[in-house]
């Protein structure tokens, strides 16, 4: 009963150090908690409702190859066979590295797919996701892949138009520092905090002092005196 | 009672912050994604139509751009609708006004849209997707104003309402 009550009083002094670390991790898990329970789809966002590649997606007509030119709206005809929507260099350079192909590019869109976020998905990888724009976005990363992008281009070359919102791992950089070193600043407070108890228990224990038992008021308590005696203690 | 300081420091070095952070944070609508286009050259690209046309958007520098992602299937879409048809009447030959459509839509699908709602403009087949992802769209209905030098002044993810599409035109002009 003794060594409970000395044990408790030391605890609840430990703990008050602690217990602020404590309840900034348990706010800062409540925030997270909070700040990813959106909806999988905000409302009014339809893509998840769209009909299937396979039941709604429909090849370009034949006939489109070749459309009438009108300088006015921007209309142009085309051929199909080079029809490009898109120079990705425009937008991130050329590639710079070798084109990639076989398993090597398949494991490498595996890879960076898992590293970036479906927009449209709770905490998602686009690796891991059913949705259209998932699908598009795991379909665009192989094509910059095969053609040479290298990893940073590509991650880069999405970033450039979703933001760092599309990333699953925040960069090391800028205040996205805090998030890598709050766990480790909380860690090496932790142990700061445990090695200067430690240290004036064994302080205690060296001159004597029974460390179990708090410092003075104790021995105000009649009824803590009466207990340790019929305890033996 | 004895008034212990470290904790009371401690408490107040990691909390203090900590609460400046969340608060911060919770001023964030997560289901916002700012775009980091704004302000910077809208991409270029071509595509196509389903009446067998395409749209080389380089060609349309020169005078501002509405540029709308929707679907057939989408209800925010048909509740927008009628504020592009009537803008688009209103800005004729000042502001081209063009419709991107995704990957899963169909010709037949859009052809009873705006044979339904009425039309506002061309509207081009994102085949690929690729369209889409290079304006980082993520919800649709999404609205890009891009002015006559090719910047993307102003995006709206979500349906449009008359007031911000009046004053994202007139900003245009």
């Amino acid at each position: 009963m003794r060594r409970a009550a000395g044990l408790g009083a030391r605890a609840s002094r430990i703990e008050s150090p602690l217990r602020g670390v404590l309840l900034a991790a348990a706010l800062a898990v409540l925030a997270t908690a909070l700040a990813q329970a959106q909806p999988v789809e905000p409302p009014g966002v339809p893509v998840e409702t769209a009909p299937s590649a396979g039941e709604g997606a429909r090849d370009r007509p034949a006939e489109a190859a070749g459309g009438d030119a009108d300088s006015g709206t921007g209309r142009v005809s085309r051929a199909q066979d080079d029809f490009a929507p898109l120079d990705e260099a425009e937008l991130v350079g050329p590639p710079a590295g070798p084109p990639i192909a076989g398993e090597e590019l398949e494991s490498r869109t595996r890879a960076l797919a898992s590293r970036m976020r479906c927009p449209v998905c709770q905490g998602l990888p686009i690796a891991d996701s059913p949705s259209a724009s998932a699908l598009a976005m795991v379909s665009q990363t192989r094509d910059l892949l095969a053609r040479g992008y290298t990893e940073k281009q590509v991650l880069d070359y999405f970033v450039r138009a979703y933001g760092e919102f599309v990333l699953l791992e925040p960069t090391t950089k800028g205040f996205n520092l805090v998030v890598w070193l709050l766990p480790v600043a909380g860690l090496l407070l932790g142990a700061a905090l445990i090695a200067r108890r430690l240290r004036s228990t064994r302080r205690a224990a060296r001159s004597g002092a029974d460390p179990s038992r708090p410092d003075g008021d104790d021995d105000l308590d009649p009824y803590l005196e009466r207990v340790r005696s019929e305890i033996g203690s | 009672m004895a008034i212990h300081r470290t904790p009371l420091v401690v408490g107040a070095i990691v909390g203090i912050p900590l609460i400046v952070f969340l608060a911060l944070g919770f001023r964030h609508d997560p289901n916002v994604i700012e775009s980091p286009l704004l302000g910077k050259p809208a991409p270029s690209f071509v595509l196509r139509d389903f009446d067998g046309g395409a749209v080389d958007f380089a060609s349309l520098r020169g005078q501002p751009v509405v540029l709308n992602f929707w679907a057939s299937w989408c209800q925010p879409c048909v509740a927008e609708h009628p504020l592009l048809v009537e803008a688009a009447r209103r800005y004729a030959g000042e502001v081209h006004f063009i419709g991107v459509v995704p990957t899963e839509d169909t010709a037949d699908a859009v052809e009873r849209f705006t044979r339904h709602l009425g039309k506002w403009g061309p509207a081009y087949h994102d085949a690929d997707g690729k369209v889409s992802i290079a304006y980082g769209v993520f919800k649709l209905p999404e609205t890009y104003f891009v002015a006559s030098d090719g910047t993307i002044v102003h995006k709206v993810a979500g349906p449009l309402d008359r007031r911000t599409l009046e004053q994202s035109l007139e900003a245009l002009l």
